[in-house]
């Protein structure tokens, strides 16, 4: 589904992602973990279109084939099906949680004259289905609300709704539970799993290592921009260097 | 209590072409995040523009004014096309182009002054009307439909901004243009689109502004610091703010003048431009904005 060929990105002279090469599989959820500084926000804008490598492949596979985007345009990226969950909750503010859901929903919002001649409404199904996600997710009593006005475990909820109506074939998350409760951290669970049956690919952060060994079917480890090991959940509980990463063992 | 107002009717006729000039320079503001002053140039050349089709070139009136909005939406695509758009793809700074900017002012009011000359020239549409008595002030009918046009305008935008798809994309650019590029949205067609609508309504203002008064090619200077004062009062980047402050602008200089002499017209703008930068930099309804 993606594949991330000999990624290179350095700044002002430190590694920040060094030579790694990795995939992600179809209808898996595969996680990147490490300790703070090890490139994996690094690896995602680089994937996201964010930051350009230095050196490198992405190659994402698409209905018209496998195509190498390294240098696309962010909304480019976007458009052909990558859909990404950022670190720190960031909704339009100005925008009501509907209008947040409704503007992700697909690529009609820039044509103009159709704009200027009222003829480029929200098809009542593209409404109907973000109402519905948004009730899946028990944020049906808000949606009229600004997002400046919500907590910030509704903020985090809205936004993987967004996450998960913006077209995509993967879905990458930037730590989806940091920093909210023990509830909302369940809900976003149960959806993620929820997610992973509905066959979805999913490219995940996330420092809770209970939280990750969990869901995921591959984890890959990183430390100082440089992969040290792969495996599943089982085999990296058990690798005395993610011991020594994470414990200092 | 005629004095009075008379001096209201003159606030809200000020009000309303200065909102039509702050409300298009705040549209591409929080949309492009830099001070656009090329705004008062493309004012200038759509006013040329009307007056050439117009005046010269003799076209129906209502014809001549289609157009002229039209050119003056092309003119703010082109300037975003030719001279905004390879500065952003070389990541400069909004002070480069605020620089850029004052240039492309410089640059319009010059090509007006090389192609129309320096003589100031009059659009004879609606002359030697009486004008109608109010409670004993004066309105002409040209300045009833200025008040009129601007409302019917102001509520459009409202629409357009709140209720299309495209406005909608535009407050998402001009909340968070990297979110908004990750859900796909273009933030630079959504820049062109600023432009274009913003200066349409610049197109409006011009051509209320060439029934009203003469122009001359450099008008374009003063009228951009009157609507940029009337955005810096409502608060950059806030259209509603755009609107209040231009009115705010229009009573206070009208007002002011019922004590000072008429030269210190423009004194008041500066001074409560600069009272506003000084003590409320995000003025009455400003978004504080993290710019470059």
């Amino acid at each position: 589904m993606l594949k991330i060929n000999n990624l290179k990105k350095h700044f002002s002279g430190i590694k920040a992602v060094n030579d790694c090469s990795f995939g992600v599989e179809k209808g898996k959820i595969t996680a990147l973990i490490g300790p703070n500084g090890s490139g994996k926000t690094t690896m995602f804008n680089l994937i996201c279109g964010v930051v350009e490598p230095d050196d490198g492949k992405i190659i994402f596979s698409t209905n018209t084939g496998d195509r190498n985007i390294v240098g696309m345009s962010v909304e480019k990226i976007s458009n052909l099906g990558i859909s990404r969950l950022f670190q720190q909750s960031r909704l339009f503010k100005n925008l009501t949680v509907l209008e947040n859901l409704l503007v992700a929903e697909d690529n009609e919002d820039q044509k103009f004259w159709k704009n200027i001649c009222g003829l480029n409404r929200f098809d009542k199904s593209k409404t109907e289905k973000a109402t519905k996600i948004l009730n899946d997710f028990g944020l049906n009593e808000i949606t009229h609300l600004t997002a400046g006005e919500l907590s910030f475990g509704q903020k985090r909820l809205v936004e993987l709704a967004r996450n998960i109506l913006n077209y995509h074939t993967v879905l990458v998350l930037d730590e989806p539970v940091a920093g909210v409760n023990p509830k909302i951290r369940d809900d976003i669970a149960k959806i993620i799993l929820q997610m992973k049956k509905d066959g979805e690919t999913i490219l995940l952060i996330e420092h809770d290592m209970s939280f990750t060994l969990g869901i995921s079917d591959k984890v890959i480890v990183m430390d100082a921009g440089k992969i040290i090991v792969t495996g599943t959940p089982e085999e990296i509980r058990n690798n005395p260097e993610v011991l020594r990463i994470y414990l200092g063992k | 209590m005629d004095i009075f107002l008379q001096l209201v009717i003159n606030s809200l006729i000020a009000g309303a072409i200065y909102s039509l000039i702050a409300c298009g320079f705040s549209l591409i503001y929080s949309t492009n995040k830099f001070i656009h002053f090329a705004h008062g140039g493309v004012i200038v050349a759509s006013s040329y523009i009307f007056y050439f089709l117009f005046s010269l070139l003799h076209l129906e009136f209502y014809l001549s004014c289609i157009l002229a909005v039209i050119l003056a939406g092309l003119v703010g695509y082109l300037i975003n096309l030719i001279i905004y758009e390879p500065f952003r793809k070389r990541k400069a700074s909004n002070s480069i182009l605020l620089i850029a900017s004052l240039g492309v002012l410089i640059l319009l009011e010059s090509f007006m002054l090389i192609i129309f000359g320096a003589n100031v020239q009059t659009i004879d549409y609606i002359d030697n009307v009486q004008g109608l008595s109010f409670y004993g002030a004066i309105i002409t009918p040209l300045q009833i439909v200025i008040i009129i046009s601007s409302i019917i305008l102001f509520v459009f935008f409202y629409l357009f901004m709140k209720k299309t798809r495209i406005g909608k994309a535009m407050r998402a650019v001009s909340d968070n243009v990297e979110v908004a590029e990750i859900v796909g949205i273009s933030a630079s067609r959504i820049y062109s689109w600023s432009f274009v609508i913003g200066s349409m309504v610049a197109g409006v203002a011009a051509i209320l502004i060439s029934l009203e008064q003469n122009i001359e090619p450099s008008m374009g200077t003063g009228l951009m610091i009157k609507g940029f004062t009337a955005a810096v009062i409502g608060g950059l980047g806030s259209v509603p703010g755009a609107i209040l402050g231009a009115f705010l602008l229009g009573f206070a200089e009208n007002f002011g003048i019922w004590y000072l002499p008429s030269g210190y017209k423009d004194a008041i703008a500066f001074v409560l431009l600069f009272l506003f930068l000084l003590f409320r930099p995000n003025g009455i309804l400003g978004i504080k904005y993290n710019t470059k």
